[in-house]
């Protein structure tokens, strides 16, 4: 059975609620069970989605384009005069992360339940933002893909600057213009893709790949790097970086989650979508440049995370060395493209996304929920807090252990498949990200010994444990993380089948 | 086969969920769901284990069998291996685990904690299950990892204790280290032979080896990457450091550990990849030689020597210890070590004889070593977690005399100290014994093994001495410890294990002699089933053996003399400075622990905390002087605006105007002072005074208030009409009864509802009008935003019906311009619009605005006269030219294009005409537009102008320049504006990026919004040079867009400058709790403003830039669109950070309380917002009129 119009519904959906959430909270308690509750339907028909996609796919309206298969096609002229359609659909690339993003605005709202400030705005700026990612994830048409790439800094950035922290100035212009500022890259680029393509069908130029042309390689290689330069501040990677921590340090609880689990991962996609798919020759040039950027992302992300005291800006900094692995992932594929092992790669990285994408959500709960119980994430001054807080340890550590890659939980399965890659591409090279995983698990396990064991910080006497609302969505993290670490293969057999198409 | 092998592993993960999430509702009784489940396995793996027997695996006849199980990644499934070393593993795992598990119910009975204690063991097992039953290395490791986790949580049990905190941190990271390497060789492994499983990577190994592109170095790299796993795991020299202190978790803990679990993995590991270490390759069917070249002997020699080494380096450290678990912690990485030996040395034996009769006899010693070791380690760590239990102390020195207290302890473990010193007879005698003579044997073919044989063989001796100087400073002499009355032997769930290991302890030596041999149950290689593998009798036996009885008893004989008897004190060795040194050196454990605390400190640390300085100082530090550089640049523009450009445009124009400037109020009969200066427009504005009379007095005839009623319903009229004309212009509804249209010849381009009426024929003037794409969007706005404007000024209190009457003047006048085609008309029409602007200001604006006024008016003045200089030109020069008559004068524009259109006839129009013509032209427009440098009038008249003039103003006026360049400048001097593309690209781009920059240090909101109005101008001239379609399409369009956003950005202007009596942006804090609803419009506009998608503005931007950069001119000069684009973050960053000033923060309190938006006001902001929004969603309507001009704009450029 396929449902009609089933993206634009889950499109638009989330930006109604969002108007209603305004509209009809008129208590704090009221807006927060409609936003939440409206969130369940995208959660419901991305979910449909994902598992229609994955169990029956010729249910959904199949457009191929150039070989290749895009799912729930949806296209009708918009602007005619520029060439300009209203084209969604997903593949495998983007269907995970289609229901990651209505997932983690479920479980950030619920998160977020002890909000007591301008409630019904910030839960309605939730579910706009949802409107704007999965945008950016459903446009097949650049400036549709455009649009929603921009209008996504602007919820963020209200959510930075009015429920942010005491920096929450300084971090949200940062964040807006720093983005910003990289997107006009992307933009740029765009021109260019339009420019010698023709189009601006992203399906067509995927399939096209316009800057492959002999004579142009300068151009590709300018527009290249922009795209790498757009798309690589949001990722972040280094040394792009420095606009995550601070967002991320002020950024309420529920904005961390949604932007450590899913506006990172548009640079990600931006990566796969443009740089690799419509400039597959220009990219297999630069691999280098993408290996140089992820491999310094890993390491140096690692080595300051080491030094963080504020659990948060650790697990900022986390961000930028896990992203490190989608680079590493891309540029291994890119250097032995035509091998299994860049196959692997290139699902490794994708799927890595996907893993992030759960697990820094966790991460960032935990640390802001321990920010708002305790009045500081600072390591040196918590302590002992296991003892008082054994619920909300125990999801600490899940989401630790998750991080730094042990194997059984979803994190690993990614690391491990970029790992194959890079060491089918450069061999023993893999030597350096490979030992930055004790790196890893050095700042966690003793940011884990300084502020959950020992003896208890007599400041904490009287901390309280996790709430229900806290709970529940961490409880429902953290089964994922076991389900997808133990059957990686529910999403990862598509991506990897689709892999194979894409690295030829 | 066997599937239910997988009960196995799954009844220990069973118990550890139910242990984990409802332990608590066993109460005290948890601990018996681990024992329960873990027995489970343990019953399930002796059946296994049986019916393996049972199917020949001792006589050789049994084929390993794999029990399927899921697919994890792809070309990585998840089994088990089901063969004689993995069903013996998981009997004895399973054994030991439940007497642990067992034991633990009685030493953790008075526990907090117990769910997460019991869970933790039951995941711990299942672990270690999981490691020896997995069929492939990935499998493996994550078991492995598993258990690795488990140790790390079960050490660190006791996590308040600080020890234990940092003792469970340093097994994780250190056993981490191993694992990576594990990780590594996994890795390779996967990409070398494309498999992990066990069965059936020796024959890739076999077919792959030698094959061109293999790169042989792998065969030693591999096993030994594996090797690192295992170095980490089961503590082997250099990491070895994590294992003393993990006894800080409870005893069974480190029973489990030290046993059954974690540290034999290694062994296992190692016994494992012999796949790797003794190659094979199948010459016949069934039969496999060892593939010699491919057999890495450094790898082996690196195993061994590490072995050997650790062996000893442990040994030595037991003996100096007090504390009765590290002692033992000490002998496990000895004993541990002493089966690396013996794999290694078997290895190279295996490797060197091939697969023969009894060459595996160092791979079985050494799990037969496993085996036993098991036994009685865990037996000696149980006995010692009953004494610690008795006398809650770890320290032997505060013990002595426990034997009588406590027997059974003694008893059992009296028999674990005599396995463990190899006395004869007794388990690790065997075992033990076997290592050190397959070594030796080796030694005849490499020396090194001779030295690693004397090595084994003084570890024995030390062995023997430091159990039982254990055993005897334990359970001998008298009680050195406090409270001796409460030391009682421990209850019959702690001692029942023991008794249970130590019969095990005692018995598990003779297995081998009823197994025929221990090597026929546990083998390498080929299994025959005729000729059972038998070990020992190929072997120099009898001498060696004797040696080893020897030191063992010559071991325990010392450490009686020394801590029973005490005829040697043990303090005369520490009497020498020498053995005080050596003491010293032993009990610091060689100062390892320490140099790596101090390289983690200062080197790991020292570069993380450089890093960390690195990214907060350099990278962030160029981020933010970026920032602070812009802001730099911003006040320097600014200063420059307002004293360079400025400054010149007043010494220039005003001067000598200035005198008369000051005499008077501007007044309606005022207007006589400068004509003077403006002689050209004298007549123009006569009759304009008039009008101005009529309309007022006749039209608005009546009370004040009325004036505003009448106002607005002329120009809803207005408005409604110019609707029914758009919709008829896209429909053609009503075309019928319009006047037809007049086509240009030769393109495409017509304009619609064309009347011409001549007028003053002598001079060739018509009354000419028509619409076409360019000007109905303009067309459109005109009213709409007039009728906005009344609207929004609906209070207005001075003077309000020549307020009102003007605003329609000047409705009429700019409508004048946008629909009349002929030359005079419009430009009568230009000029016309200077007036009641003139009024507006200089009547109604602010404190300033008489200098404003004049400013506005002379400057703008100046810049019509050059333009009609220009239609002077056309008029005499252009026409007769193109008609080749000299009296063929025409002031009709669509002569002109449909003339200039035919290519011939355009010819005829020659450089030398056409560039300075349209250089007078452009002048005209671009201060209009207006274009920096001359744009100094229009931040002056805006500011004092009231809203609804600046609303007009910046709204309408200006889009006059910008029409204008499309109506006249570019098609009737197209090879001029063909070439000359650089000058409107230059001065767009100026426009933008120094607008933008003022912008940033502007303090008066309004004075912000009028320079970006001139950096948003910028677009237009830029889509005008880039001379494609798309570009001059998005130009057009902008112009439409930016009347709607500037509207709205005026209002608010007004708005709060009404409210809070300022317009002071630094004044205006939280906003967004005083205003909400005029926070809300401030943030949209703001937004529409600096270009967000989605909103009006972005479309024709984008279609500017897209134009510019596809456009022909810019071919050589693509990548300088940076430029300009840079002018948008510029954009976003001043529009943000006024934002987040005006709207965020805490309300300053000297603004008192603010009044929120009218309802007028309201009204208008939202048809305003709407209309953002409509634009923005479906800007092909627009893009519709707009279209068609822009292909013919840019077809008739050659």
């Amino acid at each position: 059975m396929a449902l009609p119009y089933v993206l634009t519904v889950l499109l638009f959906f989330p930006a109604i609620s969002a108007i209603l959430t305004y509209v009809l909270g008129r208590n704090d308690r009221a807006a927060k069970w409609i936003g939440t509750g409206l969130s369940l339907v995208p959660l419901a028909l991305s979910t449909y989605l994902v598992y229609t996609f994955l169990a029956a796919p010729a249910d959904l309206v199949v457009q191929t384009v150039g070989g290749r298969s895009y799912y729930a096609w949806e296209q009708y002229s918009w602007i005619p005069q520029v060439g300009i359609s209203y084209t969604l659909g997903v593949d495998e690339l983007s269907i995970f992360l289609v229901f990651l993003t209505a997932l983690l605005t479920t479980l950030a709202m619920a998160f977020s339940w002890d909000a007591h400030d301008r409630v019904r705005e910030f839960y309605a700026m939730f579910l706009f933002m949802e409107t704007t990612i999965l945008g950016v994830f459903l446009s097949l048409d650049f400036f549709l893909f455009f649009i929603f790439w921009e209008v996504g800094l602007v919820p963020m950035y209200f959510i930075i600057a009015v429920w942010g922290g005491p920096r929450k100035k300084y971090a949200a212009i940062k964040f807006f213009l720093y983005t910003q500022a990289a997107s006009l890259l992307v933009l740029l680029g765009i021109f260019a893709m339009y420019h010698y393509g023709g189009t601006f069908d992203m399906t067509v130029l995927i399939a096209q790949n316009p800057l492959a042309g002999s004579g142009l390689s300068l151009v590709a290689g300018l527009v290249f790097v922009g795209f790498l330069i757009g798309f690589g501040t949001k990722l972040p990677t280094v040394p792009l970086h420095t606009w995550l921590p601070d967002a991320h340090v002020e950024a309420p609880t529920g904005g961390s989650v949604m932007l450590a689990g899913i506006l990172l991962k548009l640079g990600g996609y931006g990566l796969f979508r443009v740089n690799w798919q419509m400039m597959e020759e220009t990219t297999v040039e630069w691999w280098w440049l993408l290996a140089v950027l992820g491999i310094v992302s890993i390491v140096y992300g690692s080595l300051v995370c080491l030094a963080q005291d504020d659990l948060k800006r650790l697990v900022a900094f986390s961000s930028v060395s896990h992203m490190g692995f989608v680079t590493l992932g891309l540029a291994a594929a890119a250097f032995a493209r035509g091998t299994a092992g860049a196959q692997l790669a290139f699902a490794g990285a994708v799927f890595q996304m996907f893993a992030h994408g759960l697990v820094s959500p966790a991460l960032f709960m935990v640390a802001g929920a321990l920010g708002h119980k305790l009045g500081t994430r600072n390591i040196s001054e918590l302590g002992g807090i296991a003892k008082k807080m054994p619920t909300m340890t125990a999801f600490v550590m899940i989401a630790f252990l998750a991080s730094l890659g042990l194997p059984g939980l979803v994190g690993f399965v990614a690391e491990f498949a970029v790992f194959l890659g890079v060491y089918s591409a450069w061999g023993f090279a893999l030597a350096i990200p490979i030992l930055t995983v004790v790196i890893t698990a050095a700042y966690y396990i003793y940011a884990a010994q300084r502020s959950f064991f020992g003896p208890l910080n007599p400041r904490w006497e009287n901390a309280e444990d996790a709430h229900a609302y806290e709970a529940v969505p961490l409880a429902v993290l953290s089964v994922l993380f076991v389900l997808f670490g133990i059957l990686p293969l529910i999403f990862l057999q598509s991506i990897y089948a689709w892999s194979g198409s894409v690295v030829p | 086969m066997f599937e239910y092998a997988w009960l196995i592993i799954v009844l220990p993960l069973l118990g550890f969920l139910i242990a984990g999430l409802a332990g608590r509702s066993f109460g005290r009784h948890v601990g018996w769901v681990s024992v329960g489940t873990i027995g489970g396995a343990f019953v399930v793996s002796l059946y296994l284990l049986i019916e393996v027997l049972g199917k020949e695996a001792i006589g050789g006849g049994f084929t390993p069998v794999t029990v399927e199980g899921i697919e994890w990644v792809p070309g990585v499934e998840f089994n088990l291996l089901v063969d004689n070393l993995s069903a013996f593993m998981l009997a004895l795992v399973s054994l030991l685990s439940t007497l642990i598990a067992l034991y633990s119910i009685g030493y953790m009975a008075h526990e907090e904690g117990k769910p997460r204690y019991f869970a933790e063991i039951c995941l711990f097992v299942a672990g270690m299950l999981g490691t020896v039953s997995a069929d492939n290395f990935l499998q493996l490791l994550i078991f492995w990892e598993i258990m690795g986790l488990c140790s790390y949580l079960l050490i660190g049990f006791w996590y308040h204790k600080p020890e234990a905190a940092s003792a469970a941190k340093k097994a994780f990271l250190v056993t981490r280290i191993g694992d990576v390497l594990f990780l590594f060789g996994v890795i390779a492994i996967f990409v070398t032979f494309g498999t992990l499983n066990l069965l059936e990577l020796p024959e890739k190994i076999a077919a792959t080896f030698g094959m061109p592109g293999f790169d042989p170095r792998l065969m030693t790299v591999i096993p030994l990457l594996l090797f690192g796993g295992a170095v980490g795991k089961s503590a082997q020299f250099p990491l070895h450091v994590w294992l003393p202190d993990a006894m800080e978790g409870p005893t069974p803990v480190s029973a489990l550990i030290h046993a059954a679990t974690m540290v034999k993995a290694g062994v296992y590991l190692v016994a494992r990849s012999f796949i790797f270490l003794v190659p094979t390759h199948e010459v016949a069917p069934g039969v496999h030689e060892v593939l010699e070249p491919a057999v890495p002997w450094t790898a082996i020699l690196v195993i061994a020597v590490i072995g050997g080494f650790t062996a000893f380096f442990a040994a030595t450290m037991a003996l100096a210890n007090y504390d009765i678990k590290r002692v033992l912690a000490f002998s496990t990485i000895s004993q541990l070590a002493y089966m690396f030996l013996g794999l290694g040395a078997g290895a190279w034996f295996l490797a060197e004889h091939g697969i023969a009769e009894g060459s595996t006899v160092g791979y079985s010693a050494a799990l037969f070593h496993l085996t036993n070791h098991a036994f009685f380690k865990a037996l000696l760590f149980l006995a010692a977690g009953s004494v610690i239990h008795a006398v809650h102390t770890n320290d032997m020195r505060e013990m002595g005399g426990l034997r009588k207290h406590m027997p059974v302890t003694a008893i059992t473990m009296l028999l674990g100290s005599l396995a463990l010193a190899g006395f004869p007879g007794f388990s690790g005698f065997w075992s033990k014994d076997e290592i050190l003579k397959v070594t030796f044997e080796v030694g005849e073919a490499n020396v090194v093994f001779l030295a690693l044989y004397v090595l084994g063989i003084t570890t024995a001796f030390l062995t023997a001495f430091y159990t039982f100087r254990l055993w005897f400073m334990t359970f001998s002499g008298r009680f050195r410890g406090h409270h001796e009355e409460h030391v009682h032997e421990s209850p019959g769930v702690m001692t029942g294990p023991l008794a249970v290991l130590a019969v095990f302890t005692v018995a598990s030596g003779a297995f081998a002699f009823l197994t025929n041999g221990w090597s026929n149950l546990i083998f390498y290689g080929e299994h025959t089933a005729e000729s059972p593998l038998v070990g020992l009798t190929t072997f120099p036996g009898l001498p060696l053996a004797a040696l080893s009885v020897a030191v063992a008893l010559a071991g325990i004989g010392l450490a009686y003399l020394v801590y029973h008897r005490r005829t040697i004190p043990a303090a005369s060795f520490t009497r020498s400075s020498a053995g005080a040194r050596v003491h010293r050196l032993l009990l610091n454990r060689y100062y390892m622990d320490h140099g790596y605390n101090q390289l983690a400190r200062h080197g790991v640390m020292g570069l993380a905390a450089a890093a960390d300085w690195f990214d907060r100082k350099v990278i962030d530090g160029v981020v933010n002087a970026i920032g602070r550089g812009g802001l730099a640049v911003a006040g320097a523009s600014d200063w420059f605006d307002r004293k360079v450009i400025d400054g010149t445009v007043n010494a220039f124009s005003l001067s000598t105007v200035r005198g008369s400037l000051t005499l008077q109020r501007p007044q309606t009969g005022r207007v006589q002072n400068y004509a003077a200066v403006v002689v050209l427009g004298l007549s123009i504005v006569i009759v304009v005074l008039l009008i101005v009379r009529v309309v007022a007095t006749i039209a608005m005839g009546g009370t004040q208030k009325r004036a505003r009623s009448i106002a607005l319903a002329f120009s809803l009229a207005d408005t409604v009409l110019a609707v029914v004309l758009t919709v008829t212009f896209l429909t053609g509804f009503l075309d019928s009864s319009l006047p037809g249209s007049r086509g240009i010849a030769g393109t495409n381009q017509a304009f619609r509802y064309y009347e011409a009426y001549s007028w003053v024929p002598t001079l060739a003037i018509n009354y000419a009008m028509g619409l076409d794409g360019l000007s109905l969007p303009l067309v459109f706005l005109t009213p709409l935003l007039t009728t906005l404007a009344i609207g929004f000024s609906w209070d207005k209190e001075y003077r309000p019906k020549e307020f009102f009457a003007l605003l329609l003047l000047m409705e009429w006048s700019i409508l004048g311009v946008f629909v009349t085609l002929d030359f005079f008309l419009f430009f009568v029409f230009w000029e016309l619009v200077l007036i009641p602007m003139f009024f507006l200001i200089g009547i109604w604006g602010g404190p300033n605005r008489q200098y404003a006024s004049y400013k506005f008016l002379i400057y703008t003045h100046v810049g019509s006269v050059i333009m009609l200089l220009s239609i002077f030109a056309m008029f005499l020069s252009a026409g007769p030219t193109l008609y080749g008559d000299p009296n063929a004068r025409t002031f009709n524009m669509v002569d002109f294009l449909e003339a200039v259109a035919d290519p011939g006839k355009r010819a005829l129009l020659g450089m030398g005409f056409q560039v300075p013509v349209f250089i007078a032209f452009f002048f005209g427009f671009i201060v209009k537009l207006p274009s920096v440098p001359f744009h100094t009038w229009l931040p002056d008249a805006h500011v004092e102008a009231p809203t609804a003039g600046s609303v007009i103003l910046a709204g309408l006026l200006l889009k006059m320049g910008g029409y204008g360049i499309f109506r006249v400048a570019i098609p009737m001097l197209p090879d001029a504006s063909q070439s000359l593309w650089w000058l409107m690209a230059i001065f767009g781009v100026v426009s933008m990026i120094y607008a933008s920059f003022v912008c940033l240090s502007q303090v008066d909101l309004k004075k912000l919004i009028a320079y970006s109005s001139i950096g948003h101008m910028g677009f237009v001239l830029l889509g005008a040079s880039s001379q494609t379609t798309i570009g001059v399409a998005g130009a057009i369009f902008q112009l439409f867009n930016h009347g709607i956003i500037t509207a709205a950005l005026f209002m608010l202007a007004g708005t709060i400058k009404h409210s809070a009596g300022t317009r002071d942006i630094p004044k205006l804090r939280g906003l967004g709790q005083l205003m909400p609803r005029y926070s809300l419009v401030l943030i949209i506009s703001f937004l529409a403003s600096l270009g967000l998608p989605g909103l009006n503005s972005f479309v024709s931007e984008f279609m500017v830039f897209t134009g510019t950069y596809g456009g022909g001119p810019y071919q050589p000069y693509r990548a300088l669109v940076l430029v300009p684009l840079l002018a948008v973050v510029i954009t976003g960053a001043y529009y943000v950070w006024t934002m987040q000033k005006m709207v965020f923060g805490t309300p300053n309190e000297s603004l008192g309380k603010l009044h929120d938006l009218k309802r007028n006001e309201i009204v208008v902001y939202s048809i305003l917002i709407l209309m953002m929004f409509l634009v923005g969603f479906f800007p092909s309507l627009w893009l519709g009129m707009i279209w068609d001009p822009s292909t013919y704009l840019t077809g008739v450029i050659p």
